[in-house]
């Protein structure tokens, strides 16, 4: 904390020295694309022969303050022509601007992600971008475009569990990530069962990924954060796009309410992989379904010249059933309000009201024993962020952010002759603040420093039953709270650093330290991410996770930025790290608190990133080397032992080739040590069944993982009006077994032999794909 | 989706064989069984290890205590003692200079009054399988364990229930298991062992069918044993009852 206050005092007082004698103005704006509108985010906006320069925030706005005189302004973002405006400034001046897309040839044959040299200046580490356009061109599983496996190719990012769009980062399990859909918290980001992400690409306007160095404004989870932003819509012409795949059908609509003034977007995708189910005649296949659908609709409206308002919502389901016996359903809504508001030039406000939503059904209806489970989770969040530019050297950010969170863990509802009593588990509920502030502070040519803080106070409250625990789980005291009662409090101070350091105009170093603290924890025995695994919140037994990560970073350009190489190195250590006493009872289980393990964890590693950035060929190669491990009384002895993310080697190898104006070849292949597992050291037989006997956790690996993806994409024929694309290639090409799990059971001639079987999930998996727009 | 199956070598360490105990006491007449052995390392074929010479004594809370007899090597067995509903057992091992130590109480029986055959469906088709009808008493914390014999052969599928959620009522959930061996058919003479088990026995089984099996469900461990002293297996006090039809 005293560090911050020298930080801060010294930063204004270099401010105080500087004021020169003669007058300043802002000039600000908002960064647009011509053809649609859009807001554009982390455009550059940089004075010509001067070192001074800003970004635009995520709401494209962007302000800076300079002595009065005449300039040039530079604006420019990757895949848009640059724009120069002559600005004679001598008053606060409105900007009004509109990047043209770079030739739209041009735009696919120079596939990249950020804006030029972005690794360079900054303070930002641990940070990755992505368009949809980068997403666009490689291939996935059944072609279907996914934010979340093409950030998994990237270092330090992998999947939880094989094939599934769950995210393990750097070393985190899939719970510790922060999922952002337009701010709101998405609290499972997986449809069937983790195969396919709810992000529907073509909704999507961009993905930032935080693996460390999280700016003070995110808070609330340990790992990362996935910050997912929808487009607006185009506000100036009625567009229509869509696509036919393997298994899903999608189409989005936008276009002008108010040409200029307000627009709409409307995204729908649907699986149909289960119509096929339908024409079978076997009544045991045709009766069963699984498929999945979602909606991204938004609304924006500019109101005067100071405000902005936006409506944005998403809303999603899956459905599994088999035979009117089974079913399952889940999924997702989310809702956010956005206001945006400037009060004069250099001071841009953000207020959100968010809503989040999670739930699924569960119905078992098989001859006599019939009955229905719900679970939901429910957030009401507000969200105030403030942003000053105060003058070109410092930026300052702060805000807070409150979210009152419901759980209810479970209603169980049978009826007369159903087999089961109606049972309702305690709904929790929970409150979680946070107030941040943060300076980014252009401290001199090379120096980059940006502080801050943020504070958490999370605070579980009734109406409920709590209770006090033996160490080995069993409850001693149950206490009663009331309707709001405060049940306990944690607070948590959490800092913020980053520094940057420009060693020339192409390379730098850069190092960050960031605290974060994690209130809502996901308790799974699978770690695949499956529908029915249960939040909890913090209480007086379960208590907040933390973290604090330090990491190291060295960047460089080369050969005029046509490549970018990035080192990255990070240590983290964590408490109150989670893990669940032998034998827990997880699923349907009212007092969950009583099965959960508490303790240590550390993860450190580091991350290589060479990527080329433009010409015909673009991609990356990746290689990242990493542990993660836990220490916690009660399990493995007490001693340390893997995660079950921990894979010391990750190799990812992305290329994307423009063959010609109509062709695009691209592959992925990625090579990753296997899971952590446990296997079994021995064998002993009660009453003929065979029970394994494990002397250790984790102390075993699955086999290295590894696999070739390859698509092309060729541009049919161009109408007026009207193109269309055709996408096909295959998934895991040299079909490679990946060992999904290894199981155990006896030799059927021989039951007093063991045998070790491994199930492969996905062979050689074809896909093919149509796209349009008009 | 295309999934493949493949048995594979597996290489693992061999750790130290460890002390796997079984031991069961019913209401019915005795004699009651001890069984002490080793666990055999993974990679070798099983066969029974037993381990001869220890002191195995079972006491209960009424002051009724006796040493068991060794029949065979590892297998220990009472000569007078009776199992008696709400009872608790203590078992005392030593061994080799270790001890080992548990205790279990047999609850109160709940009547086995009939059994019946129900079809319903198990994944894609349609099977039949055995339901036990019993009433639950009120109050929560009774637990129930299966075993199905199927023309007279153990059927290896665990089978057990507690009443969290069946409390006081009439059980209609029937014996399923996925395996084809757990499946019935016409004819078949189907055989239900119904025991009445204690929490911790519970634990036992639940854990066991969780972790242990090698199945690739849960987290695998060890199943949680009520055992004190650093052994496998459990020790469960429990009434027993039995009856059985033929499936048509």
């Amino acid at each position: 904390m005293r560090l911050l206050i020298c930080l801060l005092v010294l930063s204004l007082r270099l401010q105080a020295q500087e004021i020169p004698p003669i007058a300043k103005h802002t000039i600000s704006g908002t960064v647009r694309a011509k053809g649609s509108g859009e807001s554009i985010l982390r455009a550059t906006v940089t004075v010509e022969g001067k070192n001074i320069g800003v970004t635009s925030n995520d709401y494209g706005f962007f302000s800076i303050t300079l002595p009065d005189g005449e300039y040039t302004l530079v604006i420019s973002a990757i895949g848009w022509e640059s724009q120069r405006i002559d600005i004679r400034l001598h008053d606060n001046q409105q900007i009004q601007t509109g990047l043209e897309l770079q030739g739209a040839r041009l735009q696919d044959a120079t596939v990249t992600a950020q804006a030029r040299g972005r690794s360079i200046r900054g303070t930002q580490m641990g940070v990755e971008h992505l368009s949809t356009k980068e997403i666009k061109n490689v291939p996935v599983l059944f072609g279907e475009k996914d934010v979340l496996k093409t950030l998994q190719l990237l270092p330090g990012v992998k999947p939880v569990s094989q094939g599934t769009s769950g995210l393990s980062v750097r070393g985190g399990s899939s719970d510790q990530n922060l999922i952002l859909l337009d701010e709101a918290p998405v609290y499972n980001a997986a449809h069937l069962l983790g195969f396919f992400s709810t992000f529907n690409s073509d909704a999507i306007k961009d993905v930032t990924l935080y693996k460390g160095g999280m700016p003070a404004q995110y808070g609330g989870r340990l790992s990362s954060v996935v910050d997912v932003r929808m487009n607006d819509g185009n506000n100036q012409d009625l567009h229509v796009n869509g696509g036919l795949g393997l298994i899903s059908a999608k189409i989005n609509v936008e276009g002008p309410l108010q040409k200029d003034r307000s627009s709409f977007l409307f995204s729908a995708r649907r699986t149909y992989a289960d119509m096929f189910l339908k024409l079978s005649n076997d009544s045991s296949v045709n009766k069963n379904s699984l498929y999945f659908y979602d909606l991204n609709a938004k609304l924006n409206f500019t109101l005067g010249g100071k405000d902005k308002l936006y409506l944005s919502g998403y809303f999603g389901r899956d459905n599994m059933a088999s035979q009117d016996v089974f079913g399952l359903n889940w999924g997702n809504a989310t809702s956010t309000l956005r206001w945006n508001h400037t009060f004069g030039p250099r001071f841009f406000s953000n207020t959100s009201l968010i809503y989040s939503y999670y739930n699924y059904k569960l119905r078992i209806n098989n001859n006599g024993s019939n009955f229905n489970v719900l679970s939901e989770l429910r957030d009401w969040n507000i969200k105030e962020e403030l942003q000053f530019y105060l003058n070109p050297r410092n930026n300052i950010r702060a805000g807070f952010n409150a979210i009152y969170h419901t759980l209810n863990p479970g209603v169980l509802t049978g009826g007369a002759k159903s087999g089961v009593n109606d049972t309702s588990f305690q709904k929790r509920f929970g409150l979680e603040n946070a107030v941040f502030v943060n300076n980014s502070w252009k401290a001199s040519e090379k120096w980059n420093i940006t502080y801050g803080a943020r504070l958490s106070v999370f605070s579980a409250l009734g109406k409920g039953d709590f209770y006090k625990m033996a160490p080995d789980g069993s409850i001693l005291d149950t206490l009663h709270y009331k309707d709001g009662q405060v049940v306990k409090t944690y607070v948590n101070p959490e800092l913020r650093l980053a520094l940057s350091y420009q060693l020339d105009a192409a390379s730098s170093i850069k190092a960050s330290y960031v605290d974060n603290t994690q209130n809502m924890h996901l308790i799974s025995s699978t770690n695949a991410g499956f529908p029915t695994d249960q939040w909890v919140v913090s209480n007086n037994l379960i208590r907040p996770e933390k973290s604090h990560q330090l990491s190291l970073g060295y960047y460089k350009n080369f050969r005029e930025d046509e490549y970018e190489m990035t080192v990255e190195t990070y240590y983290k250590s964590l408490e109150n790290q989670i893990d669940y006493r032998d034998g827990a009872n997880l699923l349907g289980n009212g007092t969950l608190e009583t099965e959960l393990l508490y303790g240590k964890g550390r993860a450190y590693g580091a991350e290589w990133l060479l990527r080329k950035k433009t010409g015909r060929l673009t991609g990356w190669v990746g290689y990242t080397w990493s542990k993660s491990q836990k220490q916690i009384a009660g399990i493995n002895e007490g001693k340390w032992y893997n995660a079950v993310q921990d894979r010391t080697h990750d190799i990812s190898v992305v290329g994307m080739y423009k063959l010609n104006t109509k062709w695009m070849l691209s592959a992925n292949w990625v090579y990753t040590t296997g899971n952590a597992v446990s296997l079994p050291s021995g064998k002993y037989k009660e009453d003929g069944r065979t029970v394994y006997y494990y002397s250790e956790r984790n102390g075993y690996r699955m086999p290295a993982y590894h696999r070739l993806d390859l698509s092309a994409t060729v541009q049919l024929k161009e109408r007026k009006h009207f193109s269309s694309e055709l996408a096909f290639g295959v998934y895991n090409a040299y079909n490679r077994n990946n060992a999904f799990i290894i199981t155990f059971r006896d030799n059927k001639t021989d039951p007093s032999k063991t045998e070790a079987v491994q199930t492969t999930l996905f062979g050689a998996v074809p896909f093919i794909s149509y796209n349009f727009k008009f | 989706m295309a999934s493949c199956q493949k048995v594979i070598d597996l290489k693992v360490k061999d750790a130290s064989p460890k002390y796997v105990i079984e031991g069961n006491i019913t209401n019915l007449p005795g004699p009651y069984t001890v069984t002490l052995s080793r666990t055999t390392p993974f990679n070798t074929s099983w066969e029974f290890q037993g381990v001869g010479g220890a002191t195995v004594t079972i006491g209960d809370n009424m002051g009724n205590s006796e040493t068991l007899q060794e029949s065979q090597t590892g297998i220990y067995q009472t000569t007078g003692l009776t199992g008696v509903e709400g009872r608790t057992y203590a078992l005392h091992i030593t061994v080799g200079g270790q001890t080992f130590t548990a205790s279990s109480t047999m609850p109160p029986l709940v009547r086995f009054d009939s059994l019946y055959i129900r079809e319903l469906v198990n994944f894609t088709k349609t099977v039949k399988a055995a339901v036990p009808v019993f009433t639950d008493p009120k109050g929560q914390g009774n637990a129930y364990r299966f075993n199905q014999y199927i023309n007279g052969r153990l059927d290896k599928g665990l089978y057990y229930q507690n009443d969290d959620f069946t409390d006081g009522l009439t059980n209609s959930f029937a014996l399923l298991q996925p395996d084809p061996d757990s499946t019935l058919h016409v004819n078949d003479r189907v055989e239900i062992d119904m025991q009445c088990i204690d929490k911790a026995v519970y634990e036992y089984w639940f854990s066991l069918d969780q972790s242990s099996k090698g199945d690739g469900n849960g987290i695998p461990a060890n199943p949680v044993s009520n055992i004190q002293g650093g052994a496998l297996g459990y020790f469960s006090a429990h009434t027993s009852q039995r009856r059985s039809l033929l499936v048509k």
